[in-house]
């Protein structure tokens, strides 16, 4: 057994050496919008959403509900764009649905309004066993130098399952629950201000 | 008859003698069987690139270096290279040296581009080379700036970029004063709003360069390899300093924008969106070199507590999958 132990462990290295590492994930965000009759006015200037900590990066981040003060990374799993870029497209494309001249932050034209917003959760909770993805945001509209209106908005969605895709699916749905929550107080000029 | 014993000395001496000259040929001469050809090339930094060092072709090696030779007017190196006879380079053919990754010693790597002659500048400029002048045989490329380099040209220039708006603003805000027709307002807020958006995008490529765990390990090692070759030469605080001071710059740039802003309430709405789209720049631009700068920051930070977190990086784990499922 003495003879055989460094063959075993000449194989082990060998084995750990030739084990290919675990492939990276990288998930799309495509949020999706029904478009309705598009007013003419207010024209929008959507400005680029701020992110903070973690959820600025392109790498997953989740939190268990056991310990919701510690957020952690995953190791395989990216975004395509980053959660505040991929907010940003959302906005755009979700107030299009509705009005006629929106612009993103790659063409800064003067508008009515500028769309001001702070993406402030952007991760997976899991809770027992159960996981979801939970989005939330702090957006402020600005027009002639003044705040007309600042709200939150959040919106979760259940993770079914752990692949990557049924995960991207998730966090579009709750994408695009809370932007078109935004969207529907911008057309009816309300304000909401989500608890969570 | 057999021949005397001084002559078997004498012929076995011979064939000794031919015996070791044959073997120092084929040790001591580059090239014996004449199997590859010599090609120049004029090299601004090699990188630790010296005689003996294998020379690549599209991942295989094709030779090696020959000789190095400082030419000292030109501060260039000239570099002698044995390469297989049956390569022959394209058009648009340049050298350059290159790693397999970061942790691997430097060697030279022959590039060979599909591109007619025509358009051979604009291509291997694309590639990133730019070419060192000089007369020899293949076009050789410069070292290019790496990360540190870039940043401090790039923090230096947003720097730069980030006085100009201001005095811009100054300018903006005397002509709000009475000091100017509307007309030129409205130029001089233009030419602000072009100011702040080249700030704006270095900022964003700042903070693209410095953002840690993207999950590239390639970007990982290179963090590796330029911030610890580099980090004598380059001091990583002294470049947070400067991006501090721009970040100053931007914050009294918002402020001064802010002012405008109170002042034209009543002013032409040109200027006014002009002004609004500029305060938003710079609202994306400070937070661009605030995250920059904690990059940064963190950077320095863990690379000083410990040199080896680069190479072995942070921790990750998936997160478990709901229910149990897989």
């Amino acid at each position: 057994m003495t003879r055989l132990a460094p063959f075993l462990l000449l194989a082990l290295a060998g084995c750990a050496a030739l084990k290919g590492g675990d492939a990276s994930v990288t998930m799309r965000l495509s949020p999706r919008f029904t478009a309705a009759a598009p007013a003419a006015t207010p024209s929008f200037a959507v400005a680029p959403v701020q992110a903070h900590g973690l959820i600025a990066g392109q790498r997953y981040a989740y939190v268990d509900a056991a310990a919701p003060g510690e957020i952690r990374q995953a190791a395989t799993y990216f975004w395509e764009d980053a959660p505040a870029d991929s907010l940003t497209r959302a906005l755009v494309a979700g107030l299009r649905s509705r009005f006629a001249s929106v612009t993103g932050p790659g063409l800064p034209l003067a508008a009515d309004r500028r769309v001001v917003a702070a993406l402030d959760r952007f991760e997976e909770v899991s809770d027992a066993g159960a996981a979801r993805a939970v989005v939330a945001f702090d957006v402020t509209q600005v027009t002639q130098g003044s705040a007309i209106g600042a709200g939150r908005y959040c919106a979760s969605a259940p993770i079914a399952a752990a692949a990557g895709t049924v995960r991207a699916a998730a966090f579009q749905q709750a994408i695009e629950q809370a932007v078109a929550a935004f969207v529907q107080d911008v057309a009816a000029g309300t304000v909401s201000a989500a608890a969570c | 008859m057999a021949p005397d014993s001084a002559t078997q000395i004498r012929w076995g001496t011979g064939a000794a003698l031919i015996a070791v000259a044959l073997v120092a040929i084929v040790a001591l001469v580059p090239d014996p069987f004449f199997r590859q050809r010599v090609v120049a090339t004029m090299l601004d930094d090699v990188e630790g690139v010296s005689p003996g060092v294998q020379v690549y072709f599209r991942g295989a090696p094709i030779g090696s270096v020959r000789a190095i030779a400082l030419d000292g007017p030109s501060r260039t190196f000239a570099v002698t290279m044995g390469v297989d006879r049956a390569w022959r380079p394209s058009p648009c053919s340049f050298a350059t040296v290159a790693s397999a990754n970061p942790l691997t010693a430097p060697r030279i790597e022959l590039v060979a581009l599909e591109t007619a002659g025509a358009q051979c500048a604009a291509a291997r400029r694309a590639y990133g080379c730019d070419p060192v002048p000089g007369a020899a045989d293949l076009t050789g490329c410069r070292r290019p700036a790496d990360l540190f380099e870039t940043a401090a040209l790039a923090i230096g220039e947003a720097a730069a970029v980030a006085r100009t708006a201001n005095a811009m603003a100054q300018r903006l805000a005397a002509m709000l004063q009475g000091d100017g027709s509307a007309v030129d307002m409205a130029q001089v807020a233009r030419n602000a709003t072009q100011t702040l958006a080249a700030l704006n995008s270095l900022s964003t490529q700042l903070d693209r360069s410095f953002t840690p765990g993207k999950g590239d390990i390639a970007l990982t090692l290179s963090h590796v390899r330029q911030a610890t070759g580099r980090a004598s030469e380059i001091d990583v605080a002294a470049l947070n300093g400067i991006l501090r001071e721009t970040q100053a710059l931007v914050a009294q740039n918002q402020a001064n924008i802010a002012g405008l802003l109170t002042e034209s309430r009543s002013s032409a709405g040109e200027v006014r969106g002009i002004l609004e789209g500029a305060s938003a720049s710079l609202i994306a631009t400070s937070a661009n070199l605030e995250r920059t700068s904690a990059s940064l920051g963190t950077l320095s930070d863990r690379l000083a507590g410990d040199p080896t977190y680069a190479i072995r990086g942070q921790r990750y784990a998936d997160p478990p999958p709901p229910g149990g499922q897989k």
